[in-house]
């Protein structure tokens, strides 16, 4: 079916409902690598103005990715449930981005299901920055594991102690650093520079013992690939969240080597461990616009309604944490500070919607066109919009994956600018060791940090 | 109370972060000003970004990198079919096959060779200023006498125009040294990928590659020594990278 608008004497056709989508999305560089951006600003807001028109109806009566191609459309066939759907079903998708404005958060957790991703993407190219923060700091998505991640008035840190060969000690030392500003209550993530088994169990054992060391109310994970943690699990090694990085489609999902059936698989052997103690959501996921037209899998679909299909796939399984990794991929995908800025905000907004407990790691990589102020303002933006969590790392400075993220100094910077707090259990840890006294500032934590580091250097002898 | 200054020695005391400095290069122990970071450390990092942001624009010295060849062969010039620095960084497609002019002038240069060896900027030209020039030097007086070597100098190119380059001049191998993607700690790293047999749809894996080749990296001398190894190790095997071949 063909969408077409007119404005004077200029008549505008998009062919089928995913042309209509590219079209109207934000100007994004991955779109036009593509090939399938709008070719005029005008026939950007032209294709607008047929998505405000269009009903909510018509993502169901036509598929972007038919489901006999693609296991994702077949799930979002799937997950779509009539009764929540009902208060909505006889909106446009402009009335839709007025109806989200007027509801308050318990109506808009209860039509979350009733959503597929291409509607909440869809509402999400009509909408301003401020509509897309607005809306989602009206949604709660609260999960559990050893902390509570998402409550109202706290943002979590995933502390990111990435090390390039992987040394236990260096990645100790990494973690201990950013535990002093309070950053941790996300998750203690490492990436391996190895994924290998040997590198995966030694890294989830050193986590292991640290957090048995100091008491600490964390879980830690090991971003190695779902598989070796499969396998890790099955040899006995201590893991609390299972990750893997995953995207809106079947073909985009194989170019990270992972089916549904490895993540379901991944979950309950993760769950059978019991190792949560206020929660069981064991599952991490990392996402980021351009991840499918990378690996070829995106269907000539715009980058932005590719990621929201991601969603479908986290909110299949029982997640703690979802980030999107949104200025990692680089300039080829999103240009510059504007376009990352936008498309964290749409991702989060568009997670959040659908009920995931959204996260971003709030990131870009040299060879974009943007610094640490683009990253301060999407920071303080996310918070205001009530971002889950986002990722720190020594002085903002990655040097493993050689990107720069946010500095464990910004996340307490803002907690302090906003008066956002960390999550309980670890609050009542931080003060214990009286890292973080009773107004949430970091204190230098001498006493504890000395303690530790003799810790460290006993480890290293 | 303590003044920010201070604040480093509070949290390790010069002694232990000094010590535990050895085990990892990432940034900490910066001590902090209010929850922020002191301005020294807050200075250093916009200097690193400062120097990578700076590689990334630099101009490639075609005519610096011409007198590495003083001894022959003479260089070709070439560029891909991207023509600003922001089409480079935004249509990878395009930097990956050569312009038409200069695709129709290596086919009439027609100079069959065993060995071309492309210098592309890449991401930073300043490590293929610095650093190409010695690595060629070291490399042809590791590489065998009666060896037939193309040469050719790259605008806007990436690694897999090193094979639409060999395809035109009908060279058996390509050796791309292409300046790597600037980091925080370094913004002068080259890195040179060595293809047997380019095809247009090589893939990724069917290269060797080394990399962080700069002074304080992977110095040029042993960079060489380990080109020459991999440059063998394929003449031998009639192929160059991890992957196997696919049976045919």
């Amino acid at each position: 079916m063909s969408y077409s608008h007119t404005f004077g004497a200029t008549r505008w056709t998009f062919d089928d409902l995913r042309r209509l989508m590219a079209c109207a999305t934000p100007h994004r560089s991955g779109d036009v690598l593509a090939g399938i951006a709008a070719q005029s600003a005008e026939e950007r807001i032209a294709a607008q103005y047929c998505l405000a028109d269009l009903p909510l109806k018509a993502f169901l009566d036509e598929a972007l990715i038919p489901e006999i191609q693609d296991d994702v459309s077949d799930l979002i066939v799937k997950q779509h449930d009539p009764a929540a759907y009902a208060p909505i079903a006889h909106l446009t998708v402009g009335e839709f981005r007025e109806w989200l404005l007027g509801a308050d958060g318990a109506q808009i957790s209860s039509i979350a299901w009733g959503l597929t991703p291409e509607m909440a993407a869809a509402v999400s190219k009509l909408m301003r920055n401020a509509d897309l923060i607005s809306v989602a700091r009206k949604i709660q998505v609260v999960r559990a594991f050893r902390t509570t991640v998402g409550l109202p008035g706290t943002i979590a840190g995933r502390n990111q102690p990435n090390h390039p060969t992987d040394d236990p000690l260096g990645i100790a030392i990494s973690a201990v650093d950013g535990l002093v500003y309070g950053s941790g209550d996300a998750v203690i993530g490492v990436n391996p520079a190895t994924d290998g088994i040997t590198e995966y169990i030694r890294t989830a054992r050193m986590l292991d013992e640290l957090r048995l060391a100091f008491d600490m109310p964390v879980q830690s994970c090991v971003l190695g690939h779902v598989t070796t943690a499969i396998e890790a699990m099955n040899l006995g090694a201590p893991v609390d969240l299972v990750f893997q990085s995953i995207a809106g489609s079947e073909a985009a999902n194989a170019g990270f080597g992972v089916t549904l059936a490895h993540l379901t698989e991944a979950q309950e052997a993760a769950r059978a461990l019991n190792r949560g103690t206020v929660g069981q959501d064991v599952m991490y996921f990392e996402t980021g616009q351009g991840a499918a037209l990378s690996s070829n899998g995106h269907h000539g679909v715009d980058q932005q309604t590719m990621e929201t299909r991601a969603y479908a796939v986290a909110r299949a399984y029982d997640c703690l944490l979802v980030n999107t990794v949104v200025g990692f991929i680089g300039p080829e995908y999103l240009y510059d500070g504007k376009q990352i800025i936008r498309a964290g905000l749409e991702d989060h907004f568009c997670g959040k919607l659908l009920g995931v407990p959204m996260g971003v790691d709030v990131c870009y990589t040299n060879h974009a066109e943007a610094d640490q102020n683009d990253m301060d303002i999407l920071l303080h933006a996310l918070a205001n919009a009530g971002v889950n969590f986002v990722i720190t790392v020594p002085g903002a400075d990655d040097i493993m994956l050689n990107y720069q993220s946010l500095s464990h100094h910004d996340l307490a910077q803002l907690r302090e600018t906003l008066g956002l707090t960390v999550a309980p259990e670890f609050a009542k840890w931080l003060a214990e060791k009286d890292i973080i006294d009773a107004q949430g500032r970091t204190t230098g934590a001498q006493t504890w940090l000395q303690g530790s580091a003799g810790h460290l250097l006993e480890m290293a002898q | 109370m303590s003044t920010p200054s201070d604040l480093p020695r509070r949290i390790f005391s010069p002694d232990t972060l000094e010590r535990l400095k050895r085990f990892t290069d990432a940034r900490i122990g910066l001590g902090q000003a209010g929850a922020a970071q002191p301005t020294k450390t807050v200075l250093r990092f916009a200097l690193d970004h400062a120097k990578a942001r700076d590689a990334i624009s630099s101009e490639f010295d075609i005519d610096g990198l011409t007198q590495a060849f003083a001894n022959g062969p003479w260089p070709l010039i070439a560029e891909s079919a991207v023509t600003s620095r922001e089409e480079y960084l935004t249509r990878p497609d395009l930097g990956r096959v050569l312009s038409e002019a200069s695709q129709d002038a290596l086919e009439q240069a027609g100079t069959e060779c065993d060995l071309c060896i492309v210098v592309a900027d890449g991401l930073s030209s300043l490590a293929v200023n610095q650093n190409a020039a010695p690595l060629i030097k070291a490399l042809t007086e590791r590489l065998p006498n009666d060896l037939k070597l193309g040469t050719v100098l790259l605008r806007n190119g990436r690694v897999a125009t090193g094979d639409k380059i060999a395809l035109a001049l009908k060279a058996k191998a390509v050796l791309t040294l292409i300046g790597e993607r600037p980091g925080l700690s370094a913004a002068d790293s080259l890195g040179a990928y060595l293809t047997w047999k380019p095809r247009v749809d090589t893939r990724d894996s069917e290269r060797y590659c080394v990399s962080n080749i700069r002074k304080g990296g992977m110095e040029t001398g042993a960079a060489a020594d380990l080109i020459r190894t991999l440059f063998d190790q394929s003449r031998v095997a009639g192929r160059s990278g991890v992957a196997l071949p696919s049976p045919d």
